[in-house]
């Protein structure tokens, strides 16, 4: 069963930097496949990233290639693992485009049977998060897509049908293990239009399976301890995936945060 | 002095919220229309040879030929704004009991000139203020529509470069400028219609200059536009160099786009 790995921009761009770390610790294995639509993303271009003295490069098979666009696909044929990298965030408003336009044909059109959704938050409602003490930073839901009775019913809150509270909550679409610090989606989140749309797609529908979604709880800051912690779990989140020995940032982390020289004259700024 | 803590809430970084719009329902599930884009008249580009595609920062070195260009045609980017309550206030401040609703359509035109027997010229002004990236990103997909078998020169800006970058497709050779560099990058209109550029395998070079401030408020240092002056000067025919470095010295003042002493601390 092929497997699509879906990081959402969100709180600290864990997913981002946790994704960076898989491509780029397993550099020999994955491989660019293509630029995805960027219409319905904040335009950005970039240098091609790599692992300082690496021999490998995720561009390989693509050596024309020499910009970073913001949404690019690469697939590891060994773990029939396919990753998105979106380097920025979608614009407001046009989620629901990217939803249905961007990834609902992709999956339809690779066959993929499993999605793994990664998102980070670093504030939750108390309508959604577990009543007990928080156990664990990481929450794991489930959706099983063939097990879904009642589609419409799954989204009437929404709908309003059965607005009650200020925030509708869902809490039958996934399953959250045990470990989990919350009980449902909220119908503010990505993922719950990402769901909307994905379940609302006959192609879509042929094909998956399932739908996993892994939430990591954070504070913004420097993430990127964040990002290789959450790496640890990668394997109990994809079915079959290894545990990396050793993580390798690309050269894109160098400076990130706060490393660039400070202005010498007026004219190079005043911050930095 | 006491100091208070206003603002409670504090917004994560990765909401880039322009104040674009204010849309309350963030969570519907309805798809958002799209901005209209089109060019007025249609162009037969068999006649061009190369393209000039800019941001308005760069104008002034452009400005003495603009001025004797023809307009040919005209990119209307055209979109809905959602009716935004506004409240009517009596003289005491007290809110009247009506609000009125407005449906606005807003409307942007980015002429597109003839700059000589074979070159168009397109200048794209930006303002993160009034201009939504979707039409940003809508518009630069029929400008690289419009590019396809032409040679494009762009001209572009970042605030996350230290130095004039060459940027190209095919090879990214240099022409003796460095080369955007990890974690360098580029946004807005440039990155936006380079992405295009490289989707659609339009040739192109490019140069990426350092600024400072705001999509469309951008700030430029003297020697940037100096070595800026050059590059142009030595991609388009311009004439007598010293003039032509007059001119665009004297544009660039007026344009308010040079930062720095030299362009005067106060007006």
């Amino acid at each position: 069963m092929k497997t699509l790995l879906l990081p959402l921009v969100s709180t600290g761009n864990v997913p981002q930097l946790m994704t960076d770390l898989v491509l780029h610790s397993l550099d020999s294995e994955f491989e660019f496949v293509r630029e995805l639509d960027s219409l319905y993303v904040y335009p950005f271009t970039g240098p091609i990233d790599y692992v300082e003295g690496s021999g490998s490069n995720l561009y390989r098979t693509n050596p024309e290639k020499t910009f970073t666009t913001p949404v690019e696909l690469f697939f590891n044929p060994k773990l029939e693992l396919y990753v998105i990298q979106q380097r920025s965030p979608i614009l407001p408003h046009y989620e629901n485009q990217f939803c249905k336009n961007v990834i609902a044909p992709l999956i339809g059109e690779l066959n993929i049977g499993s999605l793994v959704v990664t998102d980070a938050t670093d504030s939750f409602g108390e309508h959604i998060s577990v009543a007990s003490a928080r156990r664990s930073p990481y929450s794991f839901g489930m959706c099983q897509v063939s097990q879904i009775d009642d589609l419409s019913g799954e989204f009437q809150q929404k709908l309003q049908l059965r607005d009650v509270t200020t925030t509708p909550v869902n809490e039958t679409l996934f399953q959250f293990s045990s470990q989990s610090f919350q009980s449902g989606i909220s119908t503010e989140q990505f993922i719950f239009k990402l769901c909307y749309h994905l379940l609302h797609t006959q192609k879509v529908l042929e094909t998956l399976k399932e739908i996993r979604y892994f939430n990591i709880y954070v504070q913004e800051g420097d993430n990127s301890e964040d990002a290789v912690a959450a790496c640890e779990q990668v394997p109990q989140v994809i079915t079959g995936f290894p545990r990396i020995a050793t993580l390798r940032t690309p050269v894109s982390w160098n400076g990130v945060y706060g490393a660039r020289d400070a202005p010498s004259t007026f004219e190079e700024g005043l911050y930095i | 002095m006491l100091f208070k803590q206003w603002n409670e809430y504090s917004e994560p970084r990765h909401y880039l919220d322009a104040p674009l719009e204010e849309n309350a329902d963030l969570d519907s599930l309805q798809l958002t229309p799209l901005p209209e884009v089109v060019l007025e008249k249609p162009i037969n580009t068999s006649g061009f040879k190369r393209a000039f595609i800019i941001t308005s920062i760069f104008r002034s070195l452009f400005e003495e030929r603009l001025a004797c260009a023809e307009h040919i045609s005209t990119f209307v980017v055209a979109w809905q704004t959602k009716g935004r309550e506004q409240h009517l206030y009596r003289e005491d401040y007290q809110a009247q009991e009506d609000s009125k609703s407005t449906d606005e359509t807003k409307r942007l035109e980015f002429p597109v000139h003839k700059l000589d027997d074979g070159t168009l010229f397109i200048c794209v002004r930006e303002d993160f203020l009034h201009v939504p990236p979707i039409s940003i990103n809508l518009l630069s997909r029929e400008i690289a529509k419009l590019c396809r078998g032409l040679e494009v020169l762009l001209f572009g800006s970042s605030d996350r470069v230290e130095r004039v970058k060459y940027v190209g497709f095919p090879g990214n050779v240099g022409k003796g400028l460095p080369l955007l560099t990890p974690p360098e990058l580029v946004a807005n209109f440039t990155a936006s219609v380079m992405t295009q550029l490289l989707s659609s395998k339009v040739c192109f070079n490019g140069y990426v200059a350092p600024s400072e401030g705001p999509s469309g408020y951008e700030k430029l240092s003297m020697e940037t536009m100096d070595l800026l002056i050059d590059l142009c000067w030595s991609e388009v025919n311009f004439g007598n160099r010293e003039d032509y470095v007059k001119s665009c010295h004297r544009n660039w003042r007026l344009n308010g786009t040079v930062m720095g002493a030299q362009s005067g601390l106060y007006l």
